[in-house]
C-alpha cells in the first residue's frame, strides 16, 4: 500500500466514436429531392403570410411562424452569388480536397439563400453579385449533389 | 426585470491545451477560482447553470452527467444550457434568471470546452449542420464566417486590411491578459498580413485559436451582495435573441438579431447612446471582421459604419470606448467558455479587477456572445452602480 | 405523395478523439497498465474512490497525487446484469468507418464498440474502496456462479496500454 512514484501517468486515451444514423427527409425535402433527381428542377414554397419564397422548402416561415402554401413553385436554377469563400484550410470530412469555392446563391424568384459549391471558374474570377447557374449531376442520387455546383452564367 | 442581481465573483482558467487536466478538473478550477474571488464556498451555491458546446467537440454526450459534481452541484439543481458558441452567455443569463426570479439567492454559472480533444474542431462543427441540406459541405466555422466577412466587405467596400487591423488590435490587447492563448510579442500589421490565406477573405491572422478553457461567474441577489463584496458588477441589462438559418431576406452582414438584443438590453439599462455611455465592450469576435460587424450590431454606429468607427481609434485601448481589452475571442476560443469570458471580462471591468487590461474608471460595460450560424446572440450590461 | 417516396439518408458520424484523463485518473490508468488498482482517499471524509475521480463529490475536494492508495485487485459484486441480447448493430468494417464523415485512422484511434455478448455488467466494490467500479464478468462458468455478494478477482489483459480494459474482466472467485 502507499504511493508508488514509478507508476506511469497516462496522458491521453485515443479512441474513435462511430455512430450510424438514418436521417429522415420529411415530406417537403423528400419531394424536393425527388424533383432534383428525376426532373433536374428546383421547387420552393411560399409563406402564407409574407409571401416570400423559400428554397429548399420549409414547412414554416421562420420569420412569420406561418405555414407555407401547399402549392409548389418552380424556381430558376440561375441566380446571383451573394457571397463566397475559397477554402484552402484542410480538415477531415470536407466535400472535396481544398482548394475549393463555396458560396450562397440567391436563386431568381426566391427570397432566401441557397448554399452550394462553385465550379468551372478560376478562383480570382469569382466575384460577389455575379450571375451563376446550376450544373446538374448526370448521375443524380436525390441529394444536394444532384447539382454538382454553380458556375458563371453563360 | 425581476430582482436586482450582481456578479460577486469571477473565475477563469487559462486558454491553452490543458493536457494535464481532465474536463472535471478544468471546470473545478474555474469554479474554485470564482469562489475564492468572492470568499464563498461550494456550500453557499444553491443552483448551477451549466454550459457546454456541441457534444461532438469532446465526443461526450450529456456532459453534465459527469460534470455536475465538478461544479459543486451535488444534491443541487443543475440545469444545462446549450446554444452553440454563445452557450457561455446563455449559461450566464440562465444563472442571472434563476436569481432575478427570486427562486435562488446564490447561483453559479459555469461553461467550458476542451476543443483539443478532437482531431479537428471542424468535424464537430460540421455536424451542427442539417444532415440533408447543409452538412454535405462540412463548412466548419472559418468558411461560414468567410461568407459573412466577404458579404460585409463587398457590401460596404472595405478592403482586406480592415480585418487584419482589427486582428492586430486584439492581439496587442491580449498581451495584457494572463488568460489569453495567442500572445505574440511585437505582433504587427506586416506579421498578420503575411499569414496564409485559409478561407478567402480570411487569413490565419483573421482566425481564433483552438483552446481548452472554463469560466465561472457567481450571481447573487441584491440583499446578499454587500455582505460578500464592496465591488460587485450589477446586472443592468440582459438579452438573448435567436433567428433561423434559411429565413427569407437574410443578410449575413447585417445581424438584426444582435441589434434586437442590444435594444432590449439598453432599454433595461437606460442607455440611450451606447457609444457615449458605455465605457468598455467585450465582443465575441472569433474572426477579425466580426469585430466591425458587431460594432454595428450593438448600435455603436449605423450599418456599414463599423470600419469607419474603427478608423477613428475610439475602440482602441487609448480610445473612449475600448473594445476587447482582453484580446477577445480572437486570442482565446474554447467556444464553450468564450461567451462567458466576454461577460466575465465585462463584469471584471466595472468591478475594477481587470488587472493590466483594466480600463480606468470603467462604470458601464457590455459583454456579448455569438453562436450558431451567426444567429444566436447574448448581451449583458454591467454597472459599478446599481 | 406515395409513402414509399419518403426518403431517408443513411449516414454515420465518426470522430477520433484523444481524451485527457488528467493527473488523477491518468494515475489510475497507469496503475491498470501495471495490473494495480489505485484508489484515492479524501482527506476530509476519508472515503476511498476507486476508480479514481478528480473530485470527492460530497466534499468538493480536488484529489492530489499524495491521496493515492493501492488496493487489492479483488472485490465484491453489489449488483449485476447478464447481457445476452445483442442490441447493437454489427461492428462496422474498417472500410465503412474510413468512408465516414470524418475518416479515421483506426490504427491510431481504435473504434469504441461495446463488447460481444454474453457478458455481465457488474458493479464491484473493490476491497478498501467506498465507491463502486462498473466493469464486466465474462465466461459462462463465471456468469453461472454470479450473485450479489460474489467475490470477484481481476483478470488482466495480456496487452496493456493504460486503458480501462487493461483489466479485461472480473472472474468469480
Ligand atoms: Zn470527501
Amino acid at each position: 500500500m502507499g504511493v508508488n512514484k514509478m507508476t506511469e501517468i497516462i496522458k491521453s486515451v485515443k479512441r474513435t466514436n462511430y455512430v450510424p444514423y438514418r436521417w429522415v427527409y420529411g415530406r417537403d425535402l423528400s419531394r424536393f429531392f425527388l424533383e432534383t433527381k428525376n426532373n433536374q428542377k428546383l421547387y420552393g414554397v411560399r409563406c402564407t403570410k409574407c409571401q416570400k419564397v423559400l428554397v429548399p422548402p420549409a414547412e414554416v416561415c421562420g420569420v412569420c411562424f406561418a405555414p407555407t402554401y401547399k402549392e409548389w413553385i418552380p424556381v430558376s436554377d440561375h441566380g446571383v452569388l451573394n457571397t463566397y469563400t475559397v477554402v484552402n484550410l484542410s480538415f477531415p470530412g470536407q466535400p472535396t480536397n481544398p482548394p475549393y469555392a463555396y458560396g450562397l446563391v440567391h436563386l431568381d424568384g426566391t427570397d432566401n439563400l441557397f448554399s452550394h459549391m462553385i465550379g468551372e471558374v478560376e478562383f480570382d474570377k469569382i466575384k460577389p453579385n455575379m450571375r451563376v447557374q446550376a450544373v446538374w449531376n448526370p448521375d443524380p442520387k436525390g441529394d444536394l449533389f444532384d447539382i454538382k455546383y454553380f458556375k458563371p452564367e453563360e | 426585470m425581476g430582482r436586482r442581481v450582481a456578479v460577486v465573483g469571477v473565475g477563469m482558467t487559462e486558454n491553452k491545451s490543458h493536457w494535464d487536466c481532465s474536463m472535471p478538473a478544468l471546470y473545478r478550477l474555474a469554479v474554485t477560482r470564482a469562489l475564492a474571488d468572492c470568499g464563498l464556498t461550494h456550500k453557499d451555491i444553491q443552483a448551477v447553470s451549466f454550459g457546454q458546446s456541441p457534444e461532438y467537440f469532446e465526443g461526450i454526450n450529456h456532459p453534465e452527467k459527469w460534470l455536475a459534481e465538478a461544479c459543486g452541484g451535488y444534491l443541487k439543481p443543475v440545469f444545462r444550457i446549450h446554444t452553440g458558441g454563445t452557450v457561455g452567455g446563455s449559461a450566464a443569463i440562465g444563472g442571472y434568471y434563476l436569481v432575478a426570479s427570486g427562486m435562488f439567492d446564490v447561483v453559479l454559472a459555469v461553461s467550458g470546452n476542451k476543443l483539443n480533444e478532437t482531431a479537428s474542431a471542424q468535424i464537430g462543427l460540421g455536424t451542427v449542420y442539417d444532415p440533408i441540406i447543409g452538412r454535405q459541405f462540412n463548412t466548419g466555422a472559418p468558411s461560414a464566417v468567410a461568407l459573412q466577412s466577404l458579404r460585409y466587405m463587398s457590401k460596404y467596400g472595405y478592403n482586406e486590411d480592415y480585418g487584419i487591423r482589427a486582428a492586430v488590435q486584439n492581439r496587442q490587447n491580449a498581451m495584457n491578459n494572463p488568460y489569453a492563448q495567442l500572445k505574440i510579442p511585437g505582433y504587427n500589421f506586416e506579421m498578420a498580413k503575411s499569414t496564409p490565406m485559409l478561407c478567402y477573405p480570411l487569413r490565419l491572422a483573421d482566425m481564433c485559436p483552438t483552446s481548452d478553457a472554463a469560466c465561472a461567474m457567481i450571481f447573487v441577489a441584491e440583499d446578499r451582495v454587500r455582505k460578500i463584496t464592496d465591488r460587485p458588477a450589477w446586472v443592468r441589462g440582459t438579452a438573448a435573441t435567436a433567428a433561423g438559418v434559411y429565413y427569407a431576406d437574410r443578410d449575413w452582414a447585417v445581424p438584426i438579431e444582435l441589434r434586437k438584443a442590444a435594444e432590449i438590453a439598453y432599454k433595461q439599462a437606460g442607455i440611450k447612446d451606447p457609444l457615449k455611455e458605455l465605457d468598455v465592450v467585450e465582443l465575441y469576435n472569433a474572426f477579425s471582421w466580426q469585430e466591425l460587424v458587431w460594432y454595428e450590431g450593438i448600435g455603436l454606429c449605423d450599418w456599414g459604419e463599423g470600419g469607419k468607427l474603427f478608423d477613428k481609434g475610439i475602440t482602441a485601448m487609448t480610445g473612449s470606448l475600448p473594445s476587447n481589452p482582453s484580446g477577445g475571442t480572437l486570442c482565446a476560443n474554447s467556444i464553450g467558455a468564450a461567451a462567458m469570458f466576454r461577460k466575465a471580462e465585462a463584469a471584471l471591468q466595472v468591478m475594477g479587477k481587470a488587472g493590466a487590461r483594466q480600463v480606468q474608471g470603467a462604470k458601464l460595460s457590455l459583454g456579448h456572445g455569438w453562436g450558431g450560424a451567426i444567429q444566436f446572440h447574448t448581451i449583458m450590461v454591467f454597472g459599478s452602480e446599481k | 405523395m406515395d409513402s414509399n417516396q419518403y426518403r431517408v439518408l443513411e449516414g454515420n458520424i465518426s470522430v477520433p478523439y484523444r481524451w485527457t484523463p488528467g493527473d488523477i485518473y491518468g494515475r489510475f490508468l497507469g496503475g491498470l497498465k501495471e495490473k494495480k488498482i489505485l484508489g484515492f482517499r479524501c482527506p476530509e471524509c476519508k472515503k476511498v474512490y476507486a476508480p479514481a475521480t478528480d473530485i470527492c463529490t460530497a466534499c468538493y475536494y480536488g484529489f492530489k497525487p499524495e491521496d493515492q492508495v493501492e488496493l487489492p485487485d479483488a472485490g465484491v459484486v453489489k449488483s449485476f446484469t447478464v447481457v445476452r441480447a445483442n442490441l447493437w448493430p454489427p461492428k462496422p468494417d474498417p472500410e465503412v468507418v474510413a468512408k465516414a464523415i470524418a475518416p479515421t485512422k483506426l490504427e491510431d484511434h481504435p473504434l469504441l464498440w461495446p463488447p460481444a455478448p454474453p457478458y455481465a455488467l457488474v458493479s464491484v466494490k473493490i476491497e478498501g474502496a467506498d465507491t463502486e467500479f462498473i466493469h464486466m464478468v465474462k465466461g459462462e462458468r463465471n456468469l453461472g456462479k454470479l450473485k450479489v455478494g460474489s467475490k470477484v478477482k481481476a483478470v488482466w489483459a495480456e496487452q496493456r496500454e493504460g486503458y480501462l480494459l487493461d483489466l479485461d474482466h472480473f472472474e468469480v472467485a
